[in-house]
């Protein structure tokens, strides 16, 4: 297993010089301008929130002038936002709450599905520019250069895509065709089709790139997953370091503490009171998770940790 | 229930799913906890197997696509994919019905060498010491995977994991809802199955239930009709614990029996098995790195056997030209075992088990009281990565017995990396086989009326007893490589089998009073002198396209007696086939159609006990399947033909001819 900190550690002493100055550069550079009033809108206490919004706090107040307010809403009738604020929304649940409020308040979703940020925007008719997030996807690109990394030699991979997550089978296509590796997809429509269409895509025996979706990859069925994989031998690669350690080979995600930093980074480079917000998108910051006994088991030779790592990051250059 | 109606049934199902009304989607939204929540580790230490280049001997794994490749349809065949084994069909000359499954020869009708378990649980029968392969209740569709270790395993397995072990893996409820039909029909052989699973709440289940008939070869008296039901199920208690539960139930009617002209005992005659077992098992999942459970099971075995006897003089009564022979065998048993990892280098597995097996056998025992035969037993086993060029394995098996008491088995081995896909392997081991109650406490006799004289004793064994268990010294040699495309497996071996179990004639027998001896020689069994066996044996797999693959096998046995009986050199010498190998390659010509060709050959053999000398073995299969779509049925429909070019193969004996049989089987899934 490999975090963010312990990437810091293996790296050269140089690269890790460099960071360190281009962070402190970042943050001379934006204290100035930084909003002065932030609310961070909650409704539930999950470690992954708790552990966010201790982070968030750790990370602003570092930095003197920005006032950070906590509201917690379980139902979303109450919300207690003070005005000239921006309201950093942590979930889903947030989110929509946040959707609801005066058109002129700024929100940051953060913790957010892409699918469920773009389904929030759509209802509340928002503009993007006043509503942002940085979502819990990793980039297709990125998820892909994981791939090539373990398997450089993989030139086909197998996807389920349900529901919610077809809608993103042209842009995978599409990141993975410039890597040049075929993508098999077969759709699951119900439930029941799930083991069905994992046997279907099991028949070429290559690698199962989980994409994240609520009919497909849950609790429940991480067990029919990952048991009918592992019976044919073939490697998951998952979405959040949990999977990995449930039986995924490896993941890449970003972890709350890196939420936070980003979410930090992004407030204290906003000019003062701005409300034109940057468009949204992924974590920049990520790290790996891989399964050395399941690689080891499936008898796949993967790198160091730090190599692979790095290899993702020279191909996100 | 008849293939045809089943498969009439399943057509009909398949038919109204048509007309079934189709719910409206449910989308649901993601959330953070899909990406942020735990995840209950489902690949524990425990479900993690070790791959080629990192266990402590050599070792082969069928998995569920080999098996529908190849065209298996009876259990034991698919062992001829295997390098080194021998498969005899039907080979026994008494119990005629069932094959014949050794590794490294020394092959005789009951293949008493060798472990054979289904999920960990042991199914070899203390009477002979062989398998009942026909009267397993599972089917082929519930087997997740065979692991084969091709050598000694006692440290895992225990006594009888001699020359080599077969672990039957069947399928873990998943939790996905199924329903499977398969109906095969062909050559002197029809059967049905069907397969449900599904999900109640937090159980997770499979039933399988099916009917099968087999005609067996011609002009022996052979034929097998068996009704068979199984279930397992997984009740997940919590994110630590789950329990798993099995039991199954096997009945019907074998056809058996001496056809030979001058037969005068064992007449062909049909008599009725039945055979069921329950298995439960608690899973701990204590933490990431230790994983623990305790097993118990019950295995039940009975046969009610008339046997027909010839008339020494007749007219005699029917009474007197027949004989009972009850078999009834209980095997009770509780493991336990605790799997852990302490580091990335260093893993381990402790645990201990105890068993009694009950076994009713008047006839051939010689008396009306139930044996029991206790065994215990404690083992430990390690991996530990000295280097990243070296793995070490070390175990072993302390176990103790009422037939040989306290033996000790244990087995090292080093795993030299070369290169990240090269791997030479050093290995050691021991392992014991107690004595079968053939060999050990067979007394029985029986008695055949003849006008005006005293009853003719029929005395075929009347054991001393007392037998040490044979021993084997097992060193290998090997070479494990794999690549992008082609993957190597390649052993040689040296084994040492002493206190070689053989049969002599017992001139200590005493005739009893009142009975006419029949002039045949009584046996018994003593421990006489030793046996090498020396060798290589390879697999090889070749992956020219994703589509297109080839297995291929090929082992080289010589063996070599010591001290054993003069006239047993010979015998022992030809009981293994010198070169045995087969073939199987498989082709995808698209998503519908796929096809595989397998060849199979060994040199000439001659068994021991009830085999005769036979000639060279060359056969041939191939099979053609298309998948399909039809309603709410992913169908597959395949032709399977064996012994393609129809040669007369004998097998075992050459009394056992094998001719071309095809076979179509149709499988639906709703």
């Amino acid at each position: 297993m490999v975090l963010m900190q312990s990437f810091f550690k293996s790296i050269s002493s140089r690269l890790r010089a460099q960071l360190s100055v281009l962070l402190c550069l970042s943050i001379l550079s934006c204290e100035a301008f930084a909003w002065s009033n932030v609310t961070i809108l909650t409704t539930n206490d999950t470690p992954a929130v708790s552990e966010f919004v201790k982070q968030l706090k750790l990370e602003i107040n570092e930095q003197s002038g920005i006032k950070v307010n906590l509201s917690k809403s379980d139902s979303g009738l109450s919300i207690n936002i003070p005005k000239d604020t921006l309201v950093i929304a942590v979930g889903t649940q947030a989110l929509t709450y946040a959707g609801n409020l005066d058109e002129s308040t700024p929100v940051i979703g953060v913790l957010v599905p892409k699918s469920s940020y773009e389904s929030i925007l759509k209802d509340s008719n928002r503009n993007p520019e006043h509503f942002s997030a940085i979502y819990l996807d990793q980039p297709f690109n990125r998820q892909l250069s994981l791939i090539k990394a373990i398997f450089p030699h993989l030139y086909s991979i197998g996807v389920l895509l349900g529901p919610v997550s077809q809608f993103q089978s042209n842009d995978l296509q599409s990141a993975a065709k410039k890597l040049n590796i075929d993508v098999n997809i077969r759709l699951v429509n119900k439930a029941d089709e799930l083991q069905f269409n994992l046997e279907k895509l099991m028949q070429v025996k290559r690698l199962l790139l989980a994409i994240p979706d609520p009919l497909i990859y849950t609790r429940e069925t991480a067990q029919t997953i990952l048991l009918t994989t592992y019976r044919h031998q073939v490697p998951v690669i998952g979405f959040s370091q949990s999977y990995a350690k449930s039986g995924a080979i490896a993941a890449v995600f970003s972890s709350p503490k890196q939420y936070a930093v980003e979410i930090a980074s992004t407030i204290k480079q906003l000019p003062k009171d701005q409300v034109i917000l940057p468009l949204a998108r992924a974590a920049n910051q990520f790290s790996i998770e891989i399964n050395r006994q399941v690689a080891r088991s499936l008898d796949i030779q993967i790198a160091d940790d730090a190599l692979i790592y790095q290899q993702i990051l020279k191909d996100e250059r | 229930m008849k293939p045809y109606t089943l498969l009439s049934l399943c057509l009909l199902l398949c038919s109204s799913l048509v007309y079934a009304e189709v719910s409206p989607i449910q989308v649901a939204q993601l959330s953070e906890d899909d990406y942020l929540g735990e995840v209950p580790q489902i690949l524990t230490i425990a479900r993690l197997r070790q791959a080629p280049p990192d266990t402590p001997s050599a070792s082969t794994i069928i998995d569920r696509e080999t098996i529908r490749a190849a065209g298996i349809i009876d259990l034991p065949e698919v062992f001829r994919l295997v390098p080194g084994f021998y498969v005899g069909t039907n080979a026994g000359f008494i119990q005629n019905t069932n094959h014949v499954v050794s590794y490294h020869g020394l092959t005789d009708a009951y293949s008493r060498s060798m472990q054979v378990m289904i999920d960990g649980r042991a199914i070899y029968q203390p009477l002979y010491g062989g398998v009942q392969w026909s009267e397993i209740p599972i089917t082929i569709n519930d087997i997740e995977r065979i692991e084969v270790t091709r050598g000694p395993n006692a440290a895992s397995y225990g006594a009888n994991a001699f020359l080599g072990t077969i672990n039957i893996i069947t399928q873990t409820p998943t939790g996905a809802t199924g329903n499977r039909v398969s109906v095969n029909h062909g050559n002197g052989r029809n059967e049905a199955f069907y397969h449900r699973s599904g999900k109640l709440n937090d159980l997770n289940y499979q039933v399988s239930a099916g009917y099968r008939e087999d005609d067996g070869l011609s002009n022996r008296a052979d034929f097998k009709r068996t009704n068979l039901i199984n279930a397992r199920a997984n009740l997940k208690l919590s994110d630590i614990h789950d329990v798993d539960f099995q039991l199954g139930y096997a009945e019907g009617k074998r056809e058996e029996g001496d056809t030979e002209s001058d037969a005068f005992i064992f007449l062909p005659r049909t008599h009725g098995i039945s055979n069921h077992f329950e298995r439960i098992k608690w899973n701990m999942h204590l933490s990431p790195k230790y994983d623990f459970y305790v097993q118990a099971f019950h295995t039940r075995d009975n046969s009610d056997d008339v046997v027909p006897t010839a008339a020494v003089t007749s007219p005699l009564p029917i009474s007197a030209q027949s004989f009972r022979n009850p078999y009834e065998f209980d095997r009770y048993d509780i493991e336990t075992q605790l799997s852990a990892i302490l580091s990335d280098d260093f893993q381990y597995a402790v645990g201990g088990s105890v068993r009694r097996d009950k076994l009713y056998s008047p006839f051939w025992l010689g008396t009306n009281r139930v044996q029991n035969f206790d065994l215990r037993r404690l083992f430990a086993q390690a991996q530990y990565d000295m280097h990243p060029k070296l793995t070490l394995n070390g175990g072993f098996m302390l176990e103790d017995n009422d037939f040989t008491n306290t033996d000790f088995s244990p087995r090292a081995s080093m795993n030299i990396h070369i290169t990240p896909n090269q791997t030479i392997r050093i290995g050691y081991s021991e392992a014991f086989r107690t004595p079968s109650y053939l060999e050990e406490k067979f007394r029985g006799g029986v008695l055949i009326a003849a006008p005006g004289i005293d009853p003719i004793l029929l005395q075929r064994f009347f054991n001393e007893g007392n037998l040490k268990p044979e021993k084997i010294q097992s060193r290998e040699v090997s070479y494990v490589a794999k690549w992008q495309n082609i993957s190597i497996d390649a052993k040689f071996f040296n084994d040492t089998i002493s206190n070689y179990i053989t049969e002599f004639d017992n001139e200590n027998f005493v005739q009893p009073p009142n009975t006419t001896p029949s002039g045949l020689d009584v046996g018994t069994f003593r421990n006489q002198g030793s046996i090498d066996i020396q060798g290589f044996e390879t697999q090889i797999q070749l992956m020219f396209s994703q589509d297109t693959k080839l297995l291929v096998n090929y082992a080289h046995i010589k063996n070599f007696p010591n001290n054993v009986k003069a006239n047993e050199v010979d015998d022992l010498i030809d009981a293994t086939p010198r070169d045995m190998s087969s073939f199987l390659l498989t082709h995808r010509f698209n998503s519908d159609w796929d096809a595989s060709f397998s060849g199979y050959y060994n040199s000439p053999v001659r068994a021991l006990g009830d085999g005769n000398p036979v000639d060279s073995n060359h056969r041939f299969d191939a099979r053609v399947a298309k998948r399909f779509r039809w309603n709410a049925c992913d169908g597959e429909i395949s032709l399977n033909i064996q012994n393609l070019t129809d040669r007369h193969e004998k097998e075992f004996a050459d009394y056992n001819v094998l001719r071309r049989r095809a076979f179509v089987n149709i499988r639906l899934d709703f």
